[in-house]
């Protein structure tokens, strides 16, 4: 089923890139009141990521056992810009699947040998429409998105409004979401009553996300800039996993994890970028995280690209995190019964993290690769991008990821 | 320090460097305007927010999902 999904994906891609002029036309009016205008040309984007990851404490079995995990993510993203007199219109479609295979997933029903939830994928798609005003530098931007998987949809939606200085050195942003997503609550087979015989049966609960994000920009010197991020987000509904138990110190009983029907959460970021002379850039982030939860983390992010010259450019980088556990966790077999929520979801207890890794970019004047297609014409890839990371938790979980961006155009 | 204090002082410092900060005319950009001096995450980053946000339980404040859209944390 994965080989199949992949290669559909694959068909589409191959559709969406030899088609993606079609829309890509020079428009030009000679009437007196209009002013000429060329239309820019349509991009389109390719992003694949493999991700592979192993470790013992699976929630899925109580907080023991194997955590192995490979995705495949492929992504296409479209960008279709629309120009009339001063106001420049965007559309951006971004559609991709996320297919899995899942060691641990394959223990919500144990019984069965390499069943179904061994493997799974995730669709999600899209749709991104902003209207900048090229006078003014204001943005008013609109999304809609959905997402669905074997027990899992969502779908959601935003606005943003991004207001730029008059002297081009100062830019606020605002930015509303809301999901409204549904689980299809599959529990653990041992758990499950008799009147749940197929998947018709399991019982639907929602869960709702509404978040708030503000954004400041801003130019400090001609070799520095800076950007502070905050997210305020509120969670309400079904915010436990239905599938991961708990095992009690003090009962025999093994239970699905049960975690309080809304979650406050405040992470706040800043970034900031230093051209530190002709051919080194530091990047730099820091974030601060608290939730209600009794979460609190701190990030820090470094990353040093190397222009080796105009055109291609190497960074290594690094990340550090560290997090304090939530109230409600406990290692395997630590809770008591009679405790109203727990969980022995490592995600949630307490843990540093290391990230390293290196990439590369690439991006020629003249392209990475020019071909002609004999419908469409000319088209290039404009650049491309590669990245490696390595990840490791104190918890002994590792993770390898490598991922790769390709950006087209017509010629 | 509770997190009042470092929000405060954090808050306080930014505002310091905000307020010594050298205008910049348009022109003068070359090295602002790099791509690698961009203050938004590479899109080929987008994979790895994506894991981090499901392996940890701090999200947001980097353009990625904040909550929602996924059965995760």
């Amino acid at each position: 089923m994965l080989h199949r999904l992949i290669r559909k994906v694959f068909i589409v891609f191959v559709f969406v890139i030899f088609t993606g002029n079609m829309f890509a036309q020079n428009i030009i009016t000679e009437s007196g009141s209009y002013k000429k205008r060329k239309l820019s040309k349509v991009e389109t984007e390719f992003l694949f990521g493999y991700y592979q990851q192993d470790g013992d404490h699976s929630a899925v079995t109580g907080g023991i056992g194997t955590e192995e995990l490979k995705v495949y993510a492929p992504a296409i993203i479209v960008i279709v810009p629309f120009i009339k007199d001063s106001l420049l219109k965007t559309l951006k479609v971004d559609f991709g699947i996320d297919a899995y295979t899942s060691a641990s997933s394959d223990q919500i029903d144990p019984a069965t040998i390499s069943s179904a939830s061994s493997k799974d994928g995730r669709g999600h798609i899209s749709i991104n429409l902003a209207r900048n005003n090229l006078i003014t530098g204001n943005t008013w931007a609109y999304s809609v998105s959905g997402s669905m998987e074997s027990d899992y949809n969502s779908i959601g939606i935003g606005m943003a409004y991004t207001k730029l200085s008059k002297d081009e050195n100062r830019e606020f942003g605002i930015n509303g979401n809301a999901y409204f997503d549904t689980w299809i609550v599959n529990i653990p087979i041992e758990l499950r009553p008799p009147t749940i015989k197929s998947k018709d049966d399991y019982p639907r609960k929602d869960r709702n996300s509404f978040s708030l994000s503000l954004d400041y920009s801003q130019v400090i010197n001609k070799r520095m800039q800076m950007k502070i991020t905050s997210d305020i987000v509120y969670q309400t509904g079904l915010l436990s996993t239905p599938f991961h138990r708990v095992y009690f110190s003090d009962s025999y009983r093994v239970r699905t994890e049960e975690l309080p029907d809304t979650r406050f959460k405040l992470p706040l970021g800043i970034r900031f970028n230093y051209f530190i002379n002709s051919y080194v850039i530091a990047r730099t982030y820091y974030r601060y995280y608290f939730d209600n939860w009794n979460i609190s983390a701190h990030t820090f992010n470094i990353e040093l690209p190397v222009k080796m010259n105009s055109f291609f450019s190497i960074y290594p980088f690094y990340r550090y995190y560290t997090q304090t556990k939530s109230s409600y966790f406990k290692p395997y077999m630590k809770h008591l019964s009679n405790a109203p929520y727990y969980t022995s979801d490592y995600d949630l207890s307490d843990f540093e993290s290391q990230l390293i890794g290196l990439g590369f970019r690439y991006a020629p004047i003249d392209g990475v690769l020019r071909y002609k297609n004999p419908l469409m014409g000319k088209r290039k890839i404009t650049s491309m991008e590669i990245r490696y990371g390595h990840y490791t938790q104190t918890t002994k979980l590792i993770a390898d990821e490598i991922s790769m961006y390709l950006n087209f155009r017509s010629n | 320090m509770n997190k009042a204090s470092w929000i405060f002082v954090s808050l306080l410092t930014i505002m310091i460097i905000s307020t010594s900060c050298v205008p910049v005319k348009s022109y003068q950009k070359v090295y602002l305007n790099d791509i690698e001096m961009s203050l938004s995450n590479r899109k080929v980053e987008s994979m790895q927010t994506n894991y981090l946000n499901y392996r940890e339980g701090a999200t947001g404040a980097n353009e990625s999902k904040t909550g929602g859209g996924c059965g995760c944390n």
